[in-house]
């Protein structure tokens, strides 16, 4: 994402706007109270005498102020939350992972004394913190041999191994009551469209495995993953069907599924990606990548069998 | 004239401008902006830090102004007076095309498109500077392009 237009021509703009004249020369002179003790450290130390000693007086009359404020609101609502960290290409539990939480605005929380508020998961991948009762949480995950992860403080997280630098992966997680699955497509340079979903690994002439399965879900809040090779020639284009709908016309539709497709490439997240809650339709186009390139296609259509997905 | 003095007289020659457009990207004011850049340098004095480049002066001078207009913002003076400062930035300088458009965006969005297009900072510089994660910078990047686009159409975009 470079977008050089926009960057050349809003830097123009904000250059052709006018900043108060000689605004350097009035920020120099109120500097010269800073400078001026060093000159006069006599003088220096009877200032500081007289700041310290105010300084103790503000200290006590904030103490006294905090008190208060304390006594009279309630305190903030925390409750110990748990949380498991899994692989998710073979939902192993990841021990020793370092687990960090965010609010809905990306900053870290602190704790009483201001660190950002840390926590390790013990061998079984569990980990539990005091935490507020804010609704977008967020939590960051970095273990060794896996790639960062940021996202919604779920209850089960699934962090994705580091792979090589041509490799793609995709992990598609739902939250609501369904069946989903991950379709994948790879259209090669002679237009021949390679399938591949839950049963069926895409193989180049050679025999070689270009796109396979790791974990097949499902329910909701375990990962399905699809790992894909980003070196060959042509178009991936990534799809999310609704098994259910088409077992069930009255199931929950693939809008309402809370699906979310995260895609890696090689030791780092690309995106992360949600289906609208107003779309319509029993598949959801993700995204295409062509020869390296990432175009996030995010459309919806119907299809009356699994292998009508395009 | 200290060393120290000399070498806050050459940051501001050399950041000044910077830290003034970041300044005012916040408080959409021109003497805000000032006062800001001035507490900045202020800090410079009083804790005369050390730097082991140009780079490493330039990011720390941004994130002291940053950490100012943001104390500034949340202040209990800023919120009573706020619609009073929303009205005077009608009538300030700053209302050129593009840079107004930006600066008409939720504050969130428009530091961080700001330091991306003006100075060039990668998301991970971005991220250290707001101290806010680089998924979270990415996300607001991607918001604020679609507001911006909302605005000005996709003719200034890849």
């Amino acid at each position: 994402m470079t977008d050089n237009r926009f960057s050349d021509a809003y830097k123009k703009s904000v250059n052709s706007v006018q900043l108060p004249e000689n605004f350097k020369d009035h920020i120099l002179s109120n500097l010269s109270l800073e400078d001026a003790p060093k000159k006069k450290p006599g003088l220096v130390l009877l200032q500081r005498a007289a700041l310290s000693a105010a300084a103790a007086v503000a200290i006590v009359a904030c103490a006294l102020l905090l008190f208060s404020v304390l006594r009279s609101s309630p305190p903030a609502v925390t409750k110990d939350m748990h949380f498991r960290i899994s692989s998710a290409t073979n939902l192993a539990q990841v021990g020793g992972a370092k687990v960090s939480f965010l609010n809905s605005e990306g900053e870290y929380l602190k704790d009483e004394n201001g660190n950002t508020l840390t926590a390790y998961t013990d061998e079984k991948g569990r980990v539990t913190a005091k935490l507020p009762q804010e609704e977008a949480l967020q939590i960051e995950v970095t273990a060794e041999g896996f790639i960062p992860f940021v996202g919604n403080a779920s209850e089960n997280i699934y962090v994705c191994p580091k792979m090589t630098e041509d490799t793609y992966r995709a992990v598609l997680t739902w939250t609501e009551d369904c069946d989903l699955d991950a379709f994948l497509t790879l259209t090669t340079e002679d237009k021949t469209e390679k399938l591949h979903y839950f049963k069926s690994d895409i193989l180049n002439a050679q025999g070689e495995v270009l796109a396979a399965l790791d974990t097949d879900s499902s329910a909701p809040h375990s990962p399905e993953t699809v790992t894909f090779r980003g070196d060959c020639q042509g178009v991936w284009r990534l799809s999310v069907g609704s098994y259910s709908s088409l077992k069930d016309e009255n199931s929950l539709p693939l809008a309402q599924s809370g699906a979310t497709l995260t895609l890696y490439k090689g030791s780092s997240l690309v995106g992360e990606y949600s289906i609208d809650a107003l779309s319509k339709g029993n598949v959801w186009r993700v995204l295409e990548i062509e020869n390296g390139e990432l175009r996030v296609t995010d459309t919806t259509y119907s299809v009356s069998a699994m292998t009508d997905i395009n | 004239m200290s060393d120290l003095r000399r070498a806050a007289e050459q940051a501001l020659e050399k950041y000044g401008e910077s830290l003034m457009r970041v300044a005012y990207t916040y408080t959409k004011n021109m003497q805000d902006a000032q006062d800001m850049v001035q507490d900045a340098f202020l800090r410079y004095m009083s804790s005369a830090p050390q730097f082991s480049s140009d780079e490493h002066e330039k990011a720390w001078l941004i994130r002291v102004t940053i950490n100012i207009c943001k104390n500034h913002l949340s202040s209990a003076y800023r919120r009573n007076y706020a619609e009073l400062d929303e009205n005077m930035s009608v009538c300030d300088t700053y209302s050129s095309g593009l840079a107004e458009i930006v600066n008409s965006l939720p504050e969130k969005y428009r530091i961080v498109i700001h330091l991306f297009y003006y100075e060039d900072y990668t998301q991970k510089q971005i991220a250290k500077a707001l101290g806010i994660t680089e998924s979270a910078v990415s996300t607001r990047l991607q918001r604020g392009r679609k507001l911006l686009k909302e605005k000005i159409g996709d003719d200034y975009f890849d």
